[in-house]
């Protein structure tokens, strides 16, 4: 059985991957949409209400997904007509709409939060929603509909001249963004019990993007790497006292000048070489094709042709 | 004769080198055995770090004294305190850490990250206490584990508020308040109802945000009513900005900072001191002229340490640690017993708490907020704080 410390470093570590994944779907296509928190707030307040009207989690979880994934379409449909930099304003300033309107108005407790939500998340939940939301991106992934994306965010004149439409997959981005802030969110508030909207604000935004940028924006498993490291390290710099944030920042300062594609890239490469160096004789390679070469007469097609010893 | 010569073979260095090796970590072991460990969950770091480092301050200062006067059950005392970055899920993380090693933790933190780790301070059965929870409901939503040794500040306001409109004479008050903060807000409320009680007319009431770092137009909006009297509500990072545009304004306004906005650190950057005429604060701890001798002891030695002076969260801060020593005195603490029932005697240990504390009586309520007295303060300096009256809580 894990200790709560374990259990509250893993669940909140998946929530924070999920947030980072979210974020990340998106700037594939190069696209600046960044009211994830926004839309884990409507998750969260909306499946907390909810279960504290009475609702079953097994009900509310949906419910609060479905709410995000519709506000995060919504949001979308901006993206339309903004792009780049205004864009990413914007969709902040959405986020920062939405916390202020709970906190102004009163609703859903205000200012004062949230309370008294019945606890219904723990670790080994989180970690069986990770790993099919991980599942999920590594399919996603291997498709031809990712590759469009990336396409987009490479070059968005290029492909809509290869026959990618624009507004559906900037669309379908921001949807898949919002499911994963949906998950993020409900899971958020069925573990902390306690919903204070000041969480959902732009310096929980920053958080996630450190981790999204030091893990890698461009991988499937950046933000995953982000996390693990930048949520973990911090509990185990603890000896440093008050030198830990030089620490951690001097930690976050290297990743990125040693590659700028973060751990991802890292990770990549170093597994790469490893896989090069412990590669065995086999398809593509002959005893024939490694004489040519050891002779000075490379000839790779012959080479790639011939047929495994 | 054969002249000895002492040499020293390679297999004495090494045998040496792992005696004294065995010899220091046995050493280090019983040292640690000998000490008490007491650990705090503390914002030392964001923009609960005014609070979070005066409190850990306090604690420490705590501490020497303890172990001055020979630890806790003979044992001497460790400070612990982790930071949370001011953010609630890693005060989570850290009390289910410390939870299941200890039967106390500290929460020299914000109340915005105490809203989540007081659910879980009840879940793992560990007396957590805060020395400055301003939101009382976090409390009385969090029983029976969680408790503050500070009082509701809103009870203080209403006699805090009479005393100084009628020493300054005042006719028309604007308020200016961080309505998103969810203690000042209560405050504001507070004010409100005690003006009404009185014949003065509250002129406007001027909300600014947390994050609001231009105060000029809250400023103006205030003065427009030309009011003799400002309340400022907020953080103390922000109350020390709007103390400062007041006055930058040319306004002889009397200001009244409550409890939360007035820390002496934020306003040691106010170096007019005439800028402090008329200016008054109701704090919860009181350490000038006509306090008891261990509380200007108390002053001096935090004075003597950290350069500036202390307020009601480091001092209360401080007290704790005598608390802990008090109650482990009484064989209500006994940190080596992490059995629920060893738990549940420091538990009903604080629960029936009514005790002459360095910083005057203090009763614990059944809900877990501490009845204290409150002390209106007028400000001549960061540094001479005069007190014009006591509210007995």
């Amino acid at each position: 059985m894990l200790s709560p410390y374990a259990d509250g470093l893993i669940t909140f570590g998946v929530v924070y991957t999920l947030m980072a994944a979210a974020i990340h779907i998106p700037l594939l296509a190069n696209y600046l949409l960044l009211s994830q928190v926004g839309f884990m707030l409507i998750a969260s307040y909306s499946s907390a209400a909810l279960v504290l009207a009475g609702w079953p989690w097994i009900l509310a979880a949906p419910v609060g997904v479905l709410a995000s994934i519709v506000a995060a379409a919504l949001v979308g449909l901006l993206g339309l007509r903004v792009k780049d930099f205004p864009l990413a304003i914007a969709s902040i300033a959405i986020s920062e709409a939405l916390r202020l309107t709970i906190m102004s108005t009163g609703i859903l407790g205000g200012i004062s939060g949230l309370s008294g939500i019945p606890k219904a998340a723990n670790a080994q939940v989180s970690v069986l929603i990770l790993a099919a939301v991980m599942l999920g991106l590594a399919w996603f992934h291997q498709t031809r509909t990712c590759r469009a994306v990336i396409a987009l965010g490479d070059d968005e004149i290029s492909a809509r001249a290869f026959g990618h439409n624009p507004v559906r997959l900037k669309l379908l981005v921001g949807v898949l963004s919002g499911l994963l802030c949906g998950c993020a969110g409900v899971l958020y508030a069925a573990y902390v019990r306690f919903l204070d909207p000041n969480f959902f604000g732009f310096s929980t935004l920053i958080f996630i993007l450190v981790f999204v940028v030091v893990g890698g924006a461009r991988r499937m498993f950046g933000p995953l790497l982000g996390v693990a490291l930048l949520w973990v390290l911090p509990g185990y710099l603890s000896f440093l006292a008050d030198y830990r944030l030089v620490a951690y920042s001097a930690v976050v300062l290297l990743i990125l000048m040693i590659d700028p594609g973060g751990l991802s890239a890292l990770a990549e490469k170093a597994a790469r070489k490893i896989f090069a160096a412990a590669r065995p004789l086999g398809r593509g390679t002959t005893n024939r094709s490694i004489q040519i070469r050891s002779q000075g007469g490379v000839n790779d097609k012959a080479s790639a042709h011939d047929q495994p010893a | 004769m054969t002249k000895r010569v002492l040499t020293t073979s390679r297999r004495d260095v090494i045998v040496s080198a792992a005696a004294t090796g065995v010899f220091g970590a046995l050493g280090g072991r019983a040292q640690a055995q000998q000490s008490l460990t007491i650990n705090a969950i503390s914002s030392r770091t964001n923009f609960g770090a005014p609070f979070g480092n005066m409190m850990t301050r306090g604690s420490e200062l705590g501490t020497k004294w303890v172990n001055a006067a020979g630890g806790i059950a003979g044992r001497n005392v460790m400070l612990n305190t982790s930071d949370d970055g001011s953010d609630a899920s890693q005060g989570v993380t850290r009390m289910q850490k410390f939870g299941p090693e200890c039967n106390v933790v500290l929460l020299n933190t914000l109340s915005s990250v105490i809203q989540q780790v007081a659910p879980v301070a009840n879940e793992l059965k560990t007396v957590a206490i805060g020395p400055a929870i301003s939101l009382a409901k976090i409390v009385v939503d969090n029983r029976p584990w969680v408790f503050t040794t500070f009082p509701r500040p809103e009870l203080g306001v209403p006699s805090a508020v009479a005393t100084w409109i009628k020493r300054e004479n005042l006719s028309r008050v604007a308020i200016i308040a961080d309505v998103q903060n969810a203690a000042t807000k209560i405050q504001v409320a507070a004010f409100e109802v005690a003006l009404k009680k009185t014949t003065v007319k509250l002129a406007d009431i001027v909300p600014i945000a947390t994050q609001d770092v231009n105060f000029e137009p809250s400023v103006q909006r205030a003065l427009k009513g030309d009011p003799d009297g400002i309340v400022v509500s907020s953080l103390p990072n922000q109350a020390v900005g709007l103390f400062q545009s007041i006055r930058n304004a040319g306004s002889k306004a009397s200001v009244f900072l409550p409890t939360a906005a007035f820390v002496p650190a934020a306003f040691k950057t106010v170096s007019d001191k005439s800028a402090f005429d008329r200016t008054y604060t109701v704090q919860v701890f009181y350490g000038g002229e006509g306090a008891s001798e261990s509380c200007r002891k108390f002053v001096q030695d935090f004075q003597k340490q950290e350069g500036i002076t202390p307020d009601g969260s480091a001092a209360f801060a401080f007290e704790l640690i005598l608390l802990l020593q008090k109650a482990a005195k009484a064989g209500a603490y006994l940190p080596d017993d992490l059995s629920e029932t060893g738990r549940a005697k420091l538990r009903a240990y604080l629960e029936a708490l009514d005790w002459a504390s360095p910083f005057g009586h203090v009763k614990m309520g059944s809900d877990g907020v501490a009845r204290r007295d409150y002390f209106v303060v007028k400000i001549n300096g960061v540094d001479d704080l005069r007190l014009v009256d006591t509210i007995a809580g």
